[in-house]
């Protein structure tokens, strides 16, 4: 039952200067959780070990694997321990709340000697070579880039990483930085504030390669610093493609259907989808994730909050339909053709 | 007292889709999680279960193929999107959704319509008329290779492209693999395609090849340099050219099939044209076209006291799904004023049908172009089944005599 199951996976190879995609087989397999431990306040770094103890599939700094676990989604955590070490991989998992379950089933219910499903390693973050790096790191986006910077140490390319966080005690990983002396600038907010980006990124260094990871405010606000910089200097990883659909409040609001007579309320956990079909009221969909367009639905009174990823800004403004499985109401009040 | 006895599941059975509802009927009540001795393989046949199999694509995967002959993928090779799980799935799918988001298709029933019409108008005046061959087979051969932009009818490579669409499904009952036809159609379909999707890049057009061909994917270019039919922008094509036509072709020949074996219902119709959306609904729950796809479990999974192994073959029975008296009420008849509802028959989730809008508009466009002319036809002869893969219930005659006066 344990044994790595393939599965087709395409991959782009680029040799000798010519891209080839591949068809390779993704490695996923059963491992077992040798040590969980809390590395700062709400995050815990995982070691993982191959359930029969083989060897794991190697891979480079900015990589990461998937972690599947029963009942909850699937999420992407990128590796932090020490690539040259094939027999355990290392995550760091950060407590989120508002996140769909994935962290909080890693925090509260898995365990050391517990068995979970990693799937990966994928690479969409790898380290180029470069005259000069600077990480810039925000919470618990560290986990990537604290490989990255063993990395550069080793090859000896000059470097500095600049290190963002609530507060010193939120901060993972801060002991094993601590080697790297005035090349690491700590920055807990409650004492320095937000990080000077201006300051660091003020003048646009050619030859230096500037990494990011961290929330998305900062990915954003490293963007619009980097905009000046030569092109192709700045490098971000995002785990989420859409946050704004992922991140966005939910809140209840109330829809009443034109059609049928009902008025319903959609709490802030569901979908105006979920909540007309159990209502008995007839509605096609598909996808499910605002992709495919099939659950269109006319607006005749209210402001929809668009969320699909169907709709073209124009035939958002316009405001006279939505995709009712992701979509939510920007108004209390949402009247629907249905 | 129903039967308890055991029946055999085993659509690859010449004789299967004779009867295959009595079957389904029995599996869902007796073996929801039915193990084939004879092909190795599990299938799920209620409602529920085979909805919450398809959308946890994570769990039930579709790497080893939604065909469950065809298991050297000789026709599905990489890009075939049916086939391909996430996270490419996705980057994939986002290459070809634009083209088929129900508010752009809603733009072609006029085109649509133009093609009824002109099919209807090269029927003969008198006599019986074949609604399979005469209407429901060239209608999706022509809106979909004008999307795809593949050549019209009139223009060269046609015909041989026509005779591809039958060759390509080819097979021998009870044998799960590609006939030396289909194989020979394979290839031959290949190779046009590398040279189509070549021209094209040369010569862009405003149709889906010219746009597959010059897509970038994050900034690599999703067809490669020199194309081979390993290339994935083939398997992509393929899927796209085996998926327009045969199951939407099915639908409305199923349609006409159905609405002259139940002249209640087809009254209803004729008197309320507004029915017809629900009627479609109605005949793909009622006979599903694609009746069943295939998945591999990637962990353990049990259910009802059935425990399918990690890296199991599970077929999905969208067909028997859709007949499920857990979830429809009386779904044994055929009621065209059940309005819309919830049925499996265009699948869901991340692999729901991408053509699902289109096969909905031109089946209504067909009804309603045509109805009204035939009236209260008679079947004139046996349909006849299509010979296809067992995931297929689609009709390739379908003979109905047209009563004296008929839309007049």
């Amino acid at each position: 039952m344990s044994s790595p199951v393939p599965h087709t996976q395409l991959e782009t190879v680029s040799h000798a200067g010519t891209v080839l995609t591949v068809v390779a087989s993704e490695y996923e397999a059963n491992v077992v959780v040798e040590a969980k431990d809390a590395v700062a306040d709400g995050v815990v770094a995982l070691v993982l070990r191959e359930a029969h103890g083989r060897l794991l599939p190697a891979w480079e700094p900015g990589a990461h694997v998937d972690l599947v676990l029963e009942g909850a989604p699937t999420r992407q955590y990128s590796l932090c321990g020490d690539p040259a070490d094939r027999s355990a991989y290392r995550l760091g998992v950060l407590r989120e709340p508002q996140s769909r379950g994935g962290s909080m089933r890693v925090h509260d219910r898995l365990g050391v000697g517990d068995r979970v499903r990693v799937r990966g390693p994928r690479n969409h973050f790898p380290l180029a070579p470069a005259e000069r790096y600077l990480f810039v790191a925000g919470g618990i986006g560290i986990t990537p880039l604290l490989t990255m910077v063993a990395a550069a140490e080793v090859s000896g390319t000059p470097w500095s990483l600049v290190y963002g966080g609530r507060s010193r005690a939120s901060m993972a990983f801060l002991p094993e930085l601590k080697g790297y002396g005035d090349r690491v600038t700590v920055c807990p907010q409650d004492e320095v504030g937000l990080l000077d980006l201006d300051g660091l990124l003020a003048d646009p260094a050619p030859g230096t390669a500037v990494y990011c990871c961290g929330p998305e405010p900062l990915l954003a606000a490293i963007e619009q610093r980097c905009a000046p910089w030569p092109s192709g200097s700045l490098h971000v990883e995002r785990f989420s493609p859409r946050p704004q659909a992922e991140n966005a409040p939910q809140r209840s609001f109330v829809v009443e259907l034109a059609s049928s007579g009902l008025s319903l309320t959609v709490p802030a956990d569901r979908s105006i989808l979920e909540v007309v079909e159990q209502a008995g009221v007839g509605v096609l969909s598909s996808c499910s994730e605002g992709t495919c367009g099939t659950c269109e639905t006319a607006v005749l009174e209210g402001v929809p909050d668009h969320r699909d990823a169907v709709l073209d800004e124009v035939e958002r403004a316009a405001n006279d339909c939505l995709m009712i499985c992701v979509s939510r109401s920007c108004t209390d009040r949402l009247v629907l053709e249905l | 007292m129903t039967s308890t006895a055991q029946m055999e599941y085993d659509p690859f059975a010449a004789d299967f889709y004779d009867d295959p509802f009595s079957v389904y009927r029995w599996m869902r009540d007796a073996a929801p999680v039915y193990y084939s001795e004879r092909w190795g393989w599990w299938a799920l046949s209620r409602f529920d279960d085979v909805r919450a199999a398809a959308t946890d694509p994570d769990t039930f995967r579709s790497y080893e193929g939604i065909d469950i002959d065809d298991t050297a993928k000789d026709q599905s090779g990489p890009g075939f999107l049916p086939d391909v799980d996430n996270p490419r799935h996705d980057q994939l799918r986002k290459l070809v959704q634009p083209h088929f988001l129900p508010r752009r298709v809603a733009a072609q029933e006029g085109g649509i319509r133009d093609v009824v019409r002109s099919l209807v108008a090269a029927w003969p005046q008198y006599g019986a008329v074949d609604l399979a061959a005469d209407l429901a087979w060239p209608l999706p051969n022509e809106v979909f290779f004008d999307v795809l932009g593949l050549p019209g009818a009139r223009e060269e490579g046609r015909d041989q492209l026509t005779r591809w669409v039958h060759e390509l499904k080819d097979r021998t009952p009870g044998d799960p693999r590609l006939t030396p036809v289909a194989k020979a159609a394979t290839e031959g379909i290949q190779r046009y395609f590398v040279e189509l999707l070549e021209e094209r890049r040369r010569a862009p057009r405003a149709d889906l090849v010219s746009h597959l061909v010059q897509a970038d994917i994050d900034g690599i270019p999703f067809a490669d340099e020199h194309l081979t039919p390993a290339a994935e922008i083939l398997g992509l094509m393929m899927v796209l050219f085996l998926g327009g036509v045969e199951s939407t072709a099915g639908l409305v020949a199923t349609l006409f099939k159905l609405l002259a074996e139940h002249p209640d219902q087809r009254r209803l119709l004729l008197d309320d044209p507004s029915l017809v959306p629900a009627a479609v609904e109605e005949t793909v729950r009622f006979a599903t076209p694609l009746q069943l796809v295939g998945r591999t479990t990637s962990r353990e999974v049990t259910l009802h006291g059935v425990t399918i192994p990690e890296g199991g073959r599970v077929v999905l029975v969208y067909g028997a799904a859709n007949r499920d008296e857990r979830q429809f009420a009386g779904p044994d008849r055929f009621d065209v004023t059940r309005g819309r509802f919830r049925h499996l028959g265009f699948g869901e989730g991340l692999h729901g049908c991408l053509g699902a809008p289109l096969a909905r508009l031109e089946a209504k466009v067909a009804v309603e172009e045509v109805l009204p002319l035939l009236g209260e036809y008679d079947l004139a002869g046996p349909p006849v089944r299509y010979r296809s893969t067992p995931n297929m219930y689609v009709w390739s005659h379908l003979p109905v005599s047209r009563r004296d006066g008929a839309g007049s």
